[in-house]
């Protein structure tokens, strides 16, 4: 018996699997743990009104660090212009850019009645890993609300050994980071200095 | 040889280091098996990563042109302006007299009426299966509801099609042609304005005599609508950085995914 798992513990070892053990949770088993989280956030009664606002609006943007990877959500919606980034750059837009699409989709839900919100979780589709080995799932969720059903689907990252994350969400087809990616696309040009500048002016205005 | 070539080129020329930092960090984990190095993305994640290849639009198949750009910005401008002095405080003040319920009734009964447009199209495609559930819904609504209430999507589970026009010459395989930005109207393309005025013929509007009541219930379509949907331009706008080729990529994207399905 020793010696089966000291060979045990040498193939895990050998192999590096030792992390990927600690995270079995499937891609779709994280986002419904997640938008659960999110949810029950916003009913709680605790963080309810304009007091408790600053607080529950950390608590939701930790949700959404710990949810998206931000890193590859940014790289792609950067597009070309990501290439011209120092990691000290990457890291300062990254900030920012994070702070402002939580800023934007948490005022947005804010507004809505969440009590008659339901969440249908449709598939869960794995594609081919990337070339540097990253696992790929998509999501396929609709979400009714007021009676309009809308379809929106996950693009979820696993790196070996890490966990699963979002780096893209479809609303309807229209892909987020796509979307951010068709804005940078012919702004190259630009210093990642005016670029970051620009998402920090962004963030500030929106407070 | 074109830009996108030499692009392209150049993505292959960085694949080399990439994958030997790959390799190399591989060769790590598996000599030295501390588990932490497997965990260290950014190394692995560089631009050789064929992660977001299919956000580059295909090379045969350019993104849609926009030669009206100076025509489309200024109505873009104008529909801007439009909304936040006209529509907008004109739906803020409707949505404070009239109640949630009504206000989604009014909208499902206008949905209702178009069914001649989804209906037609459906069959033009020959989706036989959903021209036959975008029947039964309007059947189903009309009767028990006047297509006031959604009760065949809710109660039945049948699916709407939301197919026009457009779509139907997308399916055909026309393309988008050009950008273009309507008047009042938004968003559209060359197809899908041609759509649009096909649709025209097959809408329950388009048949009405009285200009005067025809024109107040085209406005209590749009008042009503947009009192829904308060806040969704106002959030594309605030996390956009250029609003306008925000506004154009969602509607391209939208549509696309629309022919596509």
């Amino acid at each position: 018996m020793k010696r089966y798992v000291t060979v045990v513990m040498i193939l895990g070892c050998l192999m590096g699997v030792f992390p990927a053990w600690a995270s079995e949770t499937g891609p779709q088993q994280v986002v419904e743990k997640g938008v659960d989280e999110v949810l029950s956030i916003l009913n709680n009664s605790e963080y309810q009104g304009e007091m408790n606002k600053k607080n529950r609006d950390e608590l939701l943007f930790e949700k959404a660090q710990e949810l998206f990877d931000f890193y590859s959500f940014a790289m792609g919606a950067l597009g070309r212009s990501w290439r011209g980034f120092s990691p000290t750059q990457r890291d300062e837009f990254i900030s920012y850019f994070s702070r402002l699409i939580g800023e934007t989709y948490f005022a947005k839900i804010e507004g809505e009645r969440l009590s008659d919100l339901s969440i249908r979780y449709v598939a869960e589709e794995f594609l081919a890993p990337t070339k540097s080995g990253r696992q790929r799932a998509d999501i396929f969720t609709e979400v009714s609300h007021g009676g309009v059903v809308t379809p929106v689907d996950y693009r979820m990252l696993k790196p070996s050994g890490g966990v699963w994350k979002i780096y893209d969400v479809k609303i309807e087809g229209v892909s987020l980071l796509g979307n951010y990616r068709e804005q940078y696309r012919e702004r190259f040009m630009d210093s990642p200095d005016k670029l970051i500048q620009e998402v920090r002016e962004k963030v500030q205005n929106d407070d | 040889m074109t830009t996108k070539e030499i692009l392209f080129m150049d993505k292959k020329r960085e694949i080399l280091p990439g994958a030997r930092v790959a390799a190399l960090v591989i060769f790590m984990v598996l000599l030295c098996s501390f588990p932490v190095l497997a965990s260290d993305t950014p190394a692995l994640s560089l631009e050789a990563d064929d992660l977001f290849a299919e956000y580059e639009s295909d090379p045969k198949e350019p993104s849609v042109p926009d030669p009206l750009y100076w025509f489309n910005y200024s109505m873009y401008h104008f529909n801007d302006k439009l909304y936040f002095w006209g529509l907008k405080p004109l739906a803020q003040g409707y949505k404070f007299v009239a109640p949630v319920e009504l206000r989604r009734g009014i909208n499902n009964f206008f949905y209702n009426i178009l069914f001649p447009v989804r209906f037609v199209n459906t069959l033009l495609q020959g989706k036989i299966t959903s021209a036959g559930q975008e029947f039964s819904i309007f059947m189903i609504n009309t009767m028990g509801s006047l297509g006031f209430e959604r009760i065949a999507q809710e109660k039945h589970g049948f699916k709407d099609s939301r197919e026009d026009l457009g779509q139907t010459l997308g399916s055909y395989g026309l393309g988008q042609g050009f950008y273009l930005v309507l008047p009042f109207l938004g968003p559209s393309s060359l197809r899908d304005f041609v759509g649009k005025a096909g649709d025209y013929f097959l809408s329950p509007t388009g048949y009405m005599n009285d200009s005067e009541v025809k024109m107040g219930l085209t406005a209590l379509d749009v008042v009503n609508g947009t009192s829904l949907r308060i806040g969704d331009y106002e959030a594309l706008k605030e996390s956009a950085f250029d609003p306008y080729i925000s506004l154009k990529d969602a509607y391209l994207q939208l549509r696309q995914n629309r022919v596509e399905k």
